[in-house]
């Protein structure tokens, strides 16, 4: 199911968590909801999900205004950073618990005992935790954990399924594992899926769409293409990538970009005048005219980031790995043009 | 550095590892032994030695108390006891708070408790306000129920005759006394039972509510599956610690009763609980030997409450 919300705002007092957002979620797709802590993203999804009231604006589901009804008539599923699972019952009872609130659609009455069974099971193989279903939640990891509310907000067939921070409270490698978990589960699922992260590295890999948000306000809507190599504006920028873009002012002129200290980087424009310019690590390459002197090497196997001074801003690139490079060394770049990006000084904004 | 290491050569150990069974280390010290001498102390000096004397003296056939000498072994003391009228009102009378006044205070504060946790503003004054008569004397607040529930004055009395019943000799009729006992224990102690509730139902996550709500329960339904189970050890645990602290009711009845009828509680002794029977024995009637023989049936009933309850809270209580 298709969801939308029309300037949709949430204020606290006088805080403005979410300023006037516009979004579509698009049906059967799973949509990350980017941006740093306090940018209102979880805000969006308790909103979306009925336990936040909207100050303004509409959420819309489907062809349904929404925005008014209680969060146990929106037919969502909802997973918690910390999976709130009923710490007293068996994942069984955990699963089945929704289901025990519901009404079979095609009889009329309560799901049988052997129906909801059924349904428990079919869902515990979806997120392969169909052998441990007679546990409690404490004897689990935190990625069986996950598993389980995944399952318990699968199991009664939501028209959406949010995430909030799901990944979060697991270590690196199962977050790398249970990303990919989550990715197959939406593909296999087909649902409509809101995805909360911080981590934009999480939100690139598995989503379809991501929006970033910061201060309550939506800063890009884009595919994580897009939004890596067509960034709307600085924020977005140094927002995506790791190492993260570096900046250097300034003046635009006749196809170069001539630094403070007179230093000319080549780049073909339009535009002319000052500007803010953003390039990202991987837009180096050793062999070139720009003589730097590297302050650090940092080796990380597949490549090395490296550190450098451009007038009075660091910068850091991403090299090959077998150019044998150590701290100190002075050694020609050369820059690859459609990866630099120009901003407006104040603003920010693209040029 | 080499000092630590020389010194570190020098002394000998004062301990040593020993592997336990299921494999881990423990340390094994003579000095342990200094470390708990001073509580060992206390406990023998005030706990053990004294319930050694109790034993000596009930099975004394006679006892004298300023002289601390005893005539005759045997079972009388006990058997005396348990043919005591008035034991078996005192046993009548402890059973009726525990089985029916403690689990009344047990719902209304557990009722107050998910009412004061369900508010928003002003929970901490009511929290205040429920838990003050737990810092105030039971002897004091026994006084000013003295006054409530008297026979002329008594706001009670006034009360049920706005509703046009006779007022009531609540602290005089025998009939009457177990009742007016029932409402001060459950009164007395509502506080302390709602301040444990309510931390324990604060300690609940929030969100395990959010997520009942999405999936739909009912508010009935999150109160028996969702709150009640999370919250049993604490409902446990005040069962618990108000198991034996009714089952030793003692200044309810000296604040309420001894007053009208001189030394014992209340007219023929009708309010009388077992610890109060233990004292009434001691120092009213001078019996010694049967009040030791009446402490230590307590003791048994209570060690035999605290077997049971061992055997039920593996069944129902859901530890996390």
């Amino acid at each position: 199911m298709e969801v939308r919300v029309n300037n949709l705002t949430k204020r606290f007092g006088k805080t403005t968590a979410v300023d006037q957002i516009n979004i579509t979620f698009q049906d059967g797709k799973l949509t990350g909801l980017l941006g740093p802590s306090g940018c209102g993203k979880s805000t969006t999804l308790y909103m979306i999900a009925g336990l936040e009231s909207a100050t303004e604006g509409q959420i819309i589901f489907g062809d349904q205004d929404v925005t008014t009804w209680m969060p146990e008539k929106r037919n969502i599923g909802l997973v918690f950073q910390n999976y709130a699972l009923y710490p007293h019952m068996t994942l069984r009872e955990n699963i089945a618990f929704p289901l025990s609130n519901m009404k079979d659609p095609e009889t009329g009455k309560k799901y049988t005992r052997q129906k909801r069974n059924e349904m428990v099971e079919e869902i515990a193989k979806l997120v392969q935790i169909e052998n441990m279903l007679d546990r409690k939640p404490g004897q689990l990891s935190g990625g069986q954990q996950q598993r389980v509310a995944i399952a318990r907000a699968l199991v009664k067939k939501p028209d959406v399924l949010l995430l909030d921070e799901p990944l979060s409270n697991l270590d690196a490698r199962l977050r790398m594992e249970m990303r990919t978990e989550i990715r197959r589960i939406q593909q296999e699922s087909k649902v409509t899926t809101i995805f909360v992260t911080h981590d934009q590295e999480e939100a690139m890999s598995i989503t379809d769409e991501i929006v970033l948000m910061k201060h309550g306000v939506v800063q890009q809507i884009a595919d994580p293409h897009e939004m890596y190599l067509n960034p709307s504006n600085d924020f977005v920028a140094s927002f995506m990538g790791n190492p993260p873009i570096s900046y250097v002012d300034v003046q635009v002129k006749d196809g170069f970009a001539v630094l403070d200290n007179g230093m000319k980087l080549p780049y073909h424009t339009d535009y002319c005048g000052a500007a803010k310019m953003g390039i990202r690590p991987e837009a180096w390459a050793v062999g070139g005219d720009i003589g730097v002197k590297l302050t650090d090497v940092e080796m990380r196997g597949q490549d090395q980031v490296v550190s450098f001074a451009l007038g009075k801003n660091r910068i850091r690139a991403i090299l090959n790995a077998e150019e044998y490079v150590r701290s100190g060394q002075e050694i020609g770049l050369r820059l690859l043009e459609k990866r630099c990006y120009l901003f407006h000084p104040e603003t920010g904004v693209r040029l | 550095m080499e000092k630590v290491k020389t010194a570190k050569k020098e002394k000998q150990p004062k301990y040593r590892l020993v592997e336990m069974s299921d494999g881990t280390l423990r340390v094994r010290s003579a000095w342990a032994y200094a470390y708990i001498l001073p509580a060992m102390a206390l406990l023998l000096l005030f706990t053990l030695y004294p319930l050694v004397m109790v034993l000596r003296t009930a099975f004394y056939q006679k006892y004298i108390y300023i002289t601390n000498t005893g005539t005759g072994f045997g079972m009388s003391s006990f058997i005396w006891v348990l043919k005591d009228p008035t034991f078996w009102m005192a046993c009548k009378n402890t059973l009726i708070l525990l089985l029916i006044a403690l689990p009344i205070t047990l719902v209304i504060a557990l009722g107050a408790a998910l009412l004061i946790n369900s508010i928003k503003k002003l929970q901490g004054f009511f929290q205040t306000v429920y838990f003050l008569p737990y810092v105030t004397s039971t002897i004091a607040i026994g006084m000013a129920f003295l006054w409530l529930f008297h026979s002329d004055y008594g706001y009670i009395n006034y009360f049920l005759e706005f509703l046009g019943i006779p007022p009531q000799k609540w602290l005089t009729d025998p009939d009457l006394m177990i009742v007016t006992l029932s409402i001060f224990s459950i009164w007395n102690g509502l506080a302390f039972k709602i301040l444990l509730f309510l931390a324990g139902l604060q300690k609940i996550n929030k969100q395990v509510y959010q997520a009942a709500r999405i999936d739909g329960a009912s508010p009935a339904k999150t109160l028996f599956r969702i709150t009640l189970p999370l919250l049993s050890p604490t409902i446990w645990m005040v069962i618990l610690v108000s198991v034996i602290y009714v089952a030793r009711t003692f200044n309810e009845v000296y604040a309420m009763f001894v007053s009208y009828a001189g030394g014992a509680a209340g007219t023929g002794n009708a309010a009388i609980t077992i610890m109060y029977y233990i004292y009434w024995m001691f120092y009213d009637q001078g019996k010694v030997n049967y009040a030791a023989a009446a402490a230590i049936l307590f003791l048994i009933v209570i060690i035999l409450i605290t077997v049971v309850q061992r055997v039920v809270s593996k069944k129902f209580v859901h530890y996390v």
